[in-house]
């Protein structure tokens, strides 16, 4: 009993002294997993400039961010500061789970960044976020693999921007199956994110459609359109009838495995790769611009990363710390030296001259200041995508393509009802 | 009942706090919260919460009011909600087959791996391995070992000349491949349940059977199989549970695809509550499951009493 006791004093002694540093001065920062020596370069920057503000640093997977975001932010746990995907921005807005910060941004302050990032971050005339990183998509080739088989380069020059029908010709030229073994031991083409909405709704945008009615509340009707199931069905050819591309490739990281490796001829892939590519040294890689339907416009994808403050914080000002220390021109640089993002800042462009005169650089600057097309804008934007994505694995993987993304849409609007 | 009911309450207390709090409480919770859903018009709820923003409550406000809506999310689940009838019948169609199939390869397995001898335990540990493997690990390198383009099985057809399969990229095979992943992971931990269950059975029973002459394959169709019967109920409900509750190998290697052909209703329940952010229809799904455990199990329970006992 007495041992009882004594062991009974000890937990709640150790439980007393473990308070303080689990406490209201610890900053909680969920952040995106990307790798974790890379992220905790940048924490130890924040460390070094703020050493009375200690930070706990919680890395999420990528497939696992957004709902654990989710549990976190319903249950009234919310992290002081979080990585905040642009289009979800106005749906943790709507629920009030964002700080506003337009008391935290001068408008000078705010011109660093590009309009549109910053106009990603805005909800109801109100500032939710701020900036973190932006992005393109191009269609990424390899050289080695066109050369081996004969076939002529495509262009690197805006001007003589592939269509998609010209594109999937030379995916069939590529697509080859050395050994005769009935698997293709060179892809054509592949997608990096070869569900996502992110990489696929510009495909029906090119052929005239839009994703989502202009108030982010009906689906039906957008979705379901002509053009819209056109381009779904041209992606599902690409899987299915002209088999250029293999299904179930769903992860970005190995699809860039398959391409770097060359198992691919190309790849639409977003600029991150332009740094990781440079890693595999047996293949020389271009870059093309993003293709588009004839007849129709050319669009890419665009849109990236915000951090916003929960609306709950007891360390507001330790959070606006972090928030604009990790947005600022200075953790800009060293992230776009370290992971390649495109950054939200236009002065880190100026700041690395060397990085971005690279052409495949040049190329989708090029995209972000002509083609780029935003995903909507809706509070319901985590279902919406969700169930787009369902839809459009489904159709890879041979579902027919029009009552696929009826069902969706019916689907999306009774979610999206909620917001309405 | 007990002749120290106070004793025996002091050392099932521990238990029975413990599963109070970490499964009882949970489950009345899930139940209650399938009975809520949204209710005033959102137009309103934002107006609130812009409001509470500006007064600092912030989150509090969450999203649009919830209420008591009764059983309307149980009723839209059984009239207009084709998914959850397509994600009910997978299930089915999942635990159907893995849990008779797992009991059979589990006997199969105890009844070749009995006795002491060394090459016996080792193969009975060879069979129990896979199960102290995490599910998640397991998940992840069958997904290798089953890609359709590069994986081990489909270089192991091709070799003996058969045609390269899509396994788990097709709505006609993943399920078939779950199913597979499930008794190759489960039936060596169940194979351990019979083992002690044949352990159980007295000797007597077998000397006086040999004594009249009964063959081996006699003796296990007469008292072995009889015998066990405890066990095997046993094994098939805790079994049938545990597919019915299936989730990580979904989660892990199809997402519930290709075509919602492996969209089991855990899975749908998690998507719901997680990326749908529709708690009441994800509690009510979770509810119905509750419950098609609870009648499952009572109806094998019943199936399979024991006849004899000894």
């Amino acid at each position: 009993m007495k041992r009882a006791i004594a062991l009974s004093v000890v937990i709640a002694a150790l439980a007393l002294i473990s308070l303080p540093v689990l406490g209201a001065t610890t900053l909680e920062v969920v952040w995106m997993g990307w790798p974790k020596n890379l992220v905790d370069a940048q924490i130890e920057g924040f460390r070094k400039a703020y050493p009375d503000i200690p930070v706990d640093i919680q890395l999420v997977p990528f497939n696992q961010l957004f709902q654990t975001l989710e549990v976190r932010l319903a249950s009234g746990h919310a992290p002081d500061v979080f990585i905040v995907d642009g289009p979800l921005t106005a749906s943790y807005a709507t629920r009030g789970y964002l700080l506003p910060l337009d008391d935290v941004f001068t408008e000078t302050e705010l011109a660093a960044w590009f309009p549109s990032s910053v106009a990603a971050c805005r909800w109801n005339g109100r500032l939710y976020a701020a900036p973190y990183a932006t992005s393109s998509v191009g269609l990424y080739f390899n050289k080695t693999i066109f050369r081996k088989y004969g076939v002529a380069l495509p262009s690197e020059n805006p001007g003589e921007r592939l269509t998609w029908e010209q594109a999937a010709e030379l995916a069939r030229k590529l697509t080859i199956d050395e050994n005769h073994d009935g698997q293709p031991d060179t892809w054509g083409l592949i997608l990096e994110q070869s569900d996502r909405p992110y990489q696929i709704l510009p495909l029906a945008e090119s052929r005239g459609a839009r994703a989502l009615s202009a108030d982010g509340a009906v689906s039906e009707g957008y979705i379901t359109s002509p053009a819209f199931i056109e381009a779904a069905t041209f992606y599902s050819k690409l899987f299915n009838e002209w088999k250029v591309s293999p299904k179930g490739l769903l992860e970005a990281p190995v699809a860039r495995e398959y391409f770097g490796c060359g198992k691919a001829a190309m790849m639409l892939g977003a600029e991150w790769n332009i740094s990781r590519l440079a890693a595999f040294k047996d293949w020389e890689f271009g870059l093309a611009p993003h293709p588009y339907f004839a007849g129709g416009r050319a669009v890419t994808p665009t849109g990236g990363w915000n951090v916003g403050i929960g609306s709950r914080t007891a360390n507001r000002d330790a959070a606006v710390r972090f928030l604009k220390f990790i947005t600022g021109r200075d953790a800009s640089i060293a992230w776009t030296k370290l992971f390649g993002n495109a950054p939200a800042r236009r002065d880190v462009y100026a700041a690395l001259p060397d990085v971005f005169k690279n052409p495949m650089w040049q190329v989708l600057l090029h995209e972000m200041d002509t083609t780029a097309s935003p995903r909507p804008v809706t509070p319901g934007y985590l279902q919406y995508e969700s169930i787009l994505k369902d839809a459009f694995n489904a159709i890879q993987f041979g579902a027919d393509p029009a009552s696929t993304l009826e069902s969706a849409a019916r689907q999306i609007d009774r979610d999206l009802a909620k917001y309405r | 009942m007990f002749r120290e009911p106070r004793a025996a309450i002091v050392f099932l207390a521990p238990a029975l706090i413990l599963l109070g709090l970490f499964r009882v409480l949970p489950a009345a919770v899930s139940v209650g919260e399938s009975l809520m859903g949204l209710a005033t018009p959102p137009t309103a709820a934002s107006e609130a919460i812009g409001a509470s923003i500006n007064a600092g409550v912030g989150a509090a406000a969450g999203g649009p009011t919830r209420a008591f809506v009764g059983f309307s999310n149980y009723r839209h689940l059984f009239t207009s909600d084709p998914v959850f009838w397509g994600s009910a019948r997978v299930t089915l169609a999942y635990s159907a087959l893995a849990s008779p199939v797992t009991v059979a390869v589990a006997l199969g397995l105890a009844f070749l791996l009995k006795g002491s001898d060394r090459r016996r335990s080792l193969l009975r540990t060879a069979c129990f391995l896979p199960s102290a493997i995490s599910m998640s690990v397991v998940a992840v390198v069958w997904g290798l070992m089953l890609d359709p383009y590069y994986g081990l099985v489909n270089s192991l057809l091709r070799a003996i000349g058969l045609p390269p399969q899509p396994f788990l990229n097709s709505p006609r095979q993943a399920l078939a491949c779950l199913i597979a992943i499930a008794v190759w992971r489960n039936s060596g931990y169940w194979m351990m349940f019979f083992l002690a269950g044949m352990q159980g059975i007295p000797r007597e029973a077998y000397e006086a059977a040999a004594l009249d002459g009964a063959s081996k394959s006699k003796q296990a169709w007469h008292i072995t199989i009889p015998l066990l019967a405890r066990t095997v109920s046993f094994v098939l409900v805790s079994n049938t549970a545990f597919n019915f509750l299936t989730f990580a190998p979904v989660f892990i290697l199809t997402k519930g695809g290709p075509i919602r052909s492996t969209n089991v209703l855990v899975y749908e329940s998690y998507k719901s509550a997680f990326i749908g952010l529709d708690m009441g229809r994800a509690t009510a799904i979770s509810s119905l499951v509750l419950a098609a455990v609870l009648l499952l199990s009572l109806a094998e329970l019943r199936l399979t009493r024991p006849k004899h006992e000894y």
